[in-house]
């Protein structure tokens, strides 16, 4: 049939038409056989299409509770405080309101407090010579501090460390005598001290604040973190596309658990993480466990996927600025997911950024192999 | 506006008066704003008013329920807290519509490019893929349908049409919506919605031919 006249026809059975031009197609239905059997075929279809019964699968309203609390159950910080609450930060502010005018007319606060700082916790006035970064000296950080849970949290402290790095260089020498005027600086807090004298007695190995690699580290390790919580899928507009980093919706999961893999198979529903402060770093701390060659020929290569975990139970992160360019993927058929990585020798210890392997779930086994000889 | 059974139109569903549907509207309104809030009863309860319809044209969209589910809770879960100020039950059913299409053609897009999918999808049937409009040769999934019933033969062919074809026809068969409000939600023109339909309808017809 012409598209002109199916055009038309659609137009006749949704009522699109004037009154003269129904008029006409009505006489040419009463003339045409085959178009009044088109018309009823359309029909027959709209009608199966709407009496089709679609019940709600039992559990449909637990199952979505669940979903929306695992989603939004971090808003209920936004919840109205209790009375309890309201009292105590009402007496909190009025204790303020009584004092603090007080406090700082009275400038004799500041001295005392300033002097009360026992020398030798004092800043140091000279840095302690800080050790050549080496290869080898990135292990020990790896393993001294080790990246749980809280493990991202550090990035904040490892800034202001080597902030404080940089800062006595320009101060007299002097070891345990700091200068008059340090004295009158405001004394740092005690957790920051705590932090400049862990981070002494450890060889230094994080990037400077202002490497470009440390702010990528920085944003990847925040994203990745955001992105598992399923953060970003709540604010996201709805016609943002589905894939990609700041969509993951993740179902129900068991904590997220930053930590090295311990052998080279994952097992099913688990969730890991692996990640490094550069790429090479990535790459050597997936490959350190890799056991066996890449024997199986074949299998897809998944690389630049970005797989949407509510149906694919894999997530695969690289560098913001190279995702999934960090480890060459295979997916290979069967119920076996081999993720083929680059030797050691291979990693880039140039390019900025973190990589990380989370399996959620869907595979009996996740192989993480290097690659035979092509 | 006719899109959801529960927020369609409230006080002509039961015969009530104004003053029931100003109440209703009330009632919506503060249901949201306990969603927004994190509260799940709130959530479950505008949940039940909602979720039937859009579990209608999920199936349809979709052709498998396990999909359908799983896409009607993710526009719920996320519509719902995202939606910033309600202005009548009417202009949220179309709301509603619009995210769940838009999530839907989300997914067949990142499916679509996915091969990681299409291992997961082998084997399976009434697949989701956005896969050709008209019968190529290949194996049509509808010789493997073991349903013979007519609407069950309807719903897998609905499965097979290009997506905005099958989005547009059903939003008009089964939403019985406007074109204006099908033109509104898939953000097209009116002409579009008009040209899309008809060759969904022929393209459905065509598909449904070729069951044994």
């Amino acid at each position: 049939m012409h598209d002109e006249l199916e055009q038309r026809l659609s137009d006749y059975l949704d009522g699109r038409l004037d009154p003269a031009e129904r008029a006409r197609f009505d006489e040419r239905l009463a003339r045409d056989a085959e178009l009044r059997a088109r018309l009823e075929e359309y029909r027959a279809i709209g009608s199966a299409l709407r009496d089709d019964p679609a019940e709600l699968p039992p559990g449909f309203y637990a199952r979505a509770r669940e979903r929306f609390e695992t989603a939004h159950g971090k808003q209920r910080w936004f919840r109205p405080l209790s009375w309890e609450a309201v009292g105590a930060l009402a007496a909190a502010g009025l204790v303020l309101a009584l004092f603090l005018p007080e406090m700082m007319r009275d400038r004799s606060f500041e001295l005392p407090l300033r002097q009360a700082v026992p020398a030798k916790n004092r800043q140091p006035a000279v840095a302690e010579p800080r050790p050549a970064e080496t290869p080898d000296a990135r292990a020990p950080l790896e393993q001294s501090a080790p990246e749980s849970e809280a493990g991202s949290k550090p990035q904040e402290p490892r800034r202001k460390r080597a902030e404080d790095e940089r800062e006595p260089v320009q101060q007299t020498p002097g070891k345990d005598e700091p200068r008059q005027d340090a004295a009158f600086a405001p004394a740092p807090p005690e957790a920051a001290r705590r932090e400049r004298q862990l981070e002494q007695s450890k060889p230094a190995a994080a990037p400077a604040p202002e490497d470009a690699s440390y702010r990528e580290y920085e944003e990847s390790r925040d994203f990745l973190r955001e992105d598992v919580a399923g953060d970003r899928a709540a604010a996201a507009p709805l016609d943002a596309p589905v894939a990609g980093f700041f969509d993951l919706d993740v179902a129900p999961q068991p904590p997220l658990a930053v930590a090295p893999l311990a052998t080279g198979v994952v097992a099913p529903n688990e969730v890991r993480v692996v990640a490094g402060q550069t790429e090479g770093e990535s790459k050597r701390r997936l490959a350190a466990r890799v056991s066996e060659p890449d024997a199986a020929a074949g299998g897809e290569d998944v690389s630049g996927l970005r797989p949407d975990p509510r149906t694919q139970r894999l997530v695969l992160i690289g560098p913001r600025s190279y995702p999934f360019d960090c480890a060459a993927i295979r997916l290979l058929a069967g119920p076996t997911l081999r993720v083929v990585v680059p030797p050691a020798g291979a990693a880039d210890e140039t390019a900025p950024g973190g990589c990380a392997l989370i399996v959620l779930a869907g595979f009996s086994t996740v192989e993480v192999v290097e690659p035979g000889p092509e | 506006m006719a899109a959801m059974d529960g927020i369609r139109e409230p006080a002509a569903e039961s015969g009530v008066h104004g003053n029931e549907g100003a109440e209703n509207e009330r009632e919506t309104a503060e249901l949201l704003d306990g969603i927004r809030r994190g509260d799940p009863d709130a959530f479950e309860a505008l949940a039940r008013q909602c979720a039937p319809r859009l579990f209608r044209l999920a199936l349809r969209l979709t052709g498998r329920r396990e999909d359908a589910e799983d896409l009607v809770q993710e526009t719920l879960v996320r519509a719902l807290p995202a939606l910033r100020r309600f202005e009548g039950r009417a202009r949220l059913s179309t709301y509603l519509v619009r995210a769940l299409g838009n999530l839907w053609k989300n997914r067949l897009r990142s499916r679509s490019r996915s091969p990681i999918v299409r291992w997961f999808k082998r084997g399976d049937e009434g697949s989701e893929e956005p896969g050709a409009a008209l019968p190529d040769g290949a194996p049509d999934p509808l010789e493997q349908l073991q349903a013979q019933d007519r609407a069950a033969g309807v719903r897998a062919a609905v499965a097979r049409l290009e997506p905005d074809r099958r989005l547009t026809l059903l939003l008009r068969e089964v939403e019985e919506l406007s074109y204006e409000e099908i033109a509104a939600i898939t953000a097209v023109p009116v002409g579009t919605v008009r040209s899309r339909l008809a060759r969904a309808r022929d393209d459905l017809r065509r598909l449904l031919k070729t069951r044994p």
